[in-house]
């Protein structure tokens, strides 16, 4: 593998500062060969793209997830094991183009699902007690009370804080912090 | 032996000098691999042949790291990420972590929805979750972080004006709000927005400066093209496309609503037969740009004759600098005077006409918010008039 490729990981291109030229091996732990076959395909394929900048992150359009190009989204037609895979290992190389394809590709599986779906596809077991659930449940109706109710419930909401910032001793403080500042 | 995973290991070696990259996969030190050269000249990838032993992997997005999913949730819309939070335990805990740890919440839904009932509820729950977050932590004040929510749609999606009212009550600290293609009815907006100073308590807030409640642009354009024949019914259009800006100066908050399209509510009049000029009513084109004409039949300005609806808004407030009117009239008159305090300030800024039903008498004016009543229509007669 050329160096260029291998510096789209910004793991292996410290690494590879840091040991300079030597035999040394340098240990990618969690990453398999069949992974590391794709991570290197993409890398191969993406060795003249610009390198990720600092910034970027504070970009808003870079979070779009329907700018996946028409290579990557065949590239990234994996299982879901696979995907998680190569999102661990793009993590773990530091490869943050890669790892945000495979995030992109999560996100894009996320949308438009219920939590029911989203449990079902990704094997997320449902461990909100009941009292959790109904809370659930109040949230997803709470905009369609009269506003009067609402604000009942938000007192609600409240006292329930306040028995809470009780139970664990230091609340008092907390909550007359929270009383003053509103 | 089976699902044991032995780690990859990766060499540098020299190659005639050339130096190049060679990655090791060695998957069992003790047995002797089988490599095989992979890659192109000068540049070696050694891998392992076969015994590949895959990591257990169940599918779970749980597994990923933190920083990861909240990389997952970035992409995400808010009502997705509310979805998410609704999965199970850790995940409610990281979205959660996520929204309160941001200094400005932008609140987007997804452009999943197609029917008007789905989006409405997919508002419902995220708008309604949000509040329910912040009331439930008051601490984190998320509801003050609220700083936009950009509803736009590729399709008309209507939802309930209360719902946007209880939106626009809500998150106080709101700077943006876009329902575009949203608008179920503009008059049930203006009636709701005009209960109780509704539209006044928004504006005071001091940091509203966008309220987009317009029609998608391609669904304007249709409505441009379409015919216009003595079966169309100016009611059941009868203020859907409203476009309101607040605009924040150094001086004065002023709050506007432009209607794009029936005559009755259109806030522009021409200063000499103070009719309005309707942008799209008419099939001519405009003279200056070949576009579409804007201009009325019946009311046909005297002064700038036809103009299409672009140029129309191609003069702007000198205070504000919002977009108004038409460009010969209004470069004539410019901004209007506040009969009371003398105050010149752009006539589009001032006010919003209320209708009421029933036939064009039945407009009345919100003041000016600084300086009581301003009668811009007469105002502007007045200077067009050369008074």
């Amino acid at each position: 593998v050329d160096k260029e490729v291998a510096d789209r990981s910004v793991l292996l291109k410290n690494m590879l500062e840091d040991v300079g030229e030597s035999d040394k091996p340098i240990p990618l732990p969690n990453v398999t060969g069949k992974v590391l076959k794709k991570v290197i395909t993409y890398c191969e394929h993406h060795r003249n793209d610009p390198l990720p900048q600092p910034d970027d992150d504070l970009d808003d359009t870079k979070r779009r997830s329907d700018d996946i190009d028409d290579w990557d989204a065949d590239f990234i037609k994996v299982d879901n094991d696979q995907l998680f895979e190569l999102i661990l290992a793009a993590n773990y190389m530091d490869i943050k183009p890669l790892l945000d394809l495979g995030c992109k590709t999560v996100a894009n599986m996320i949308k438009g699902k219920t939590p029911e779906q989203i449990r079902e596809m990704f094997n997320i077991e449902n461990d909100f007690t009941p009292e959790e659930e109904e809370q659930i449940r109040k949230e997803n109706e709470y905009v369609s009370l009269p506003l009067d109710d609402s604000m009942m419930l938000g007192g609600i909401a409240c006292l329930l804080y306040y028995s809470l910032c009780i139970a664990n001793q230091s609340g008092c403080q907390h909550y007359h912090r929270w009383a003053s500042e509103s | 032996m089976a699902g044991v995973k032995e780690p990859l290991q990766y060499h540098w070696l020299s190659d005639g000098g050339e130096t190049s990259l060679a990655l090791v996969a060695n998957h069992n030190a003790a047995r002797k691999p089988l490599w095989h050269r992979l890659v192109a000249a000068n540049c070696y990838l050694l891998s392992c042949d076969g015994h590949v032993l895959e990591l257990q992997c169940d599918n779970h997005l749980l597994q990923l790291p933190t920083e990861t999913i909240d990389a997952i949730l970035s992409h995400l819309s808010t009502d997705s990420i509310v979805l998410m939070s609704q999965t199970c335990r850790r995940m409610r805990s990281i979205a959660l972590q996520n929204q309160n740890h941001c200094s400005e919440v932008h609140i987007r839904l997804e452009k999943a929805y197609c029917s008007p009932g789905e989006f409405e509820r997919a508002v419902k729950r995220t708008v309604g979750a949000i509040q329910y977050m912040s009331l439930a932590s008051p601490t984190t004040g998320l509801i003050s972080h609220v700083v936009s929510i950009t509803l736009e749609r590729d399709v008309y999606l209507p939802i309930s004006v209360n719902i946007i009212g209880r939106i626009l009550d809500t998150f106080t600290g709101l700077r943006e709000a876009r329902f575009v293609g949203c608008l179920a009815s503009g008059a049930d907006f203006i009636t709701m927005a005009s209960a109780d100073g509704r539209s006044n308590q928004w504006i005071s807030s001091n940091s509203l400066r966008l309220l987009d409640l317009s029609e998608d642009e391609k669904k304007l354009r249709e409505i441009e093209l379409g015919p216009r024949g003595k079966h169309h019914k100016q009611d059941a259009l009868l203020g859907k496309f409203f476009q309101c800006h607040t605009i924040q100066t150094d001086e004065d908050v002023h709050f506007y609503v432009e209607c794009e399209c029936p005559c009755k509510q259109r806030t522009q009049m021409c200063p000499e037969c103070r009719k309005s000029l309707c942008p799209w009513c008419s099939s001519r084109t405009c003279r200056k740009c070949g576009d579409y004409a804007s201009l009325c039949t019946l009311y046909r300005c005297s002064a700038c004759k036809m103009r299409c609806r672009s140029c129309l808004k191609k003069t702007s407030c000198q205070i504000c600098g919002a977009l108004y009117g038409c460009i010969v009239c209004t470069e004539r008159i410019s901004m209007g005077t506040c009969k009371y305090c003398g105050k010149r300030t752009c006539t589009m800024c001032v006010r919003i006409r209320l209708y009421h039903g029933g036939d064009d008498e039945n407009w009345s004016y919100v003041d000016c918010f600084n300086h009581s009543r301003l009668d811009a229509a007469r105002t502007r007669g007045r200077v067009a008039g050369g008074e």
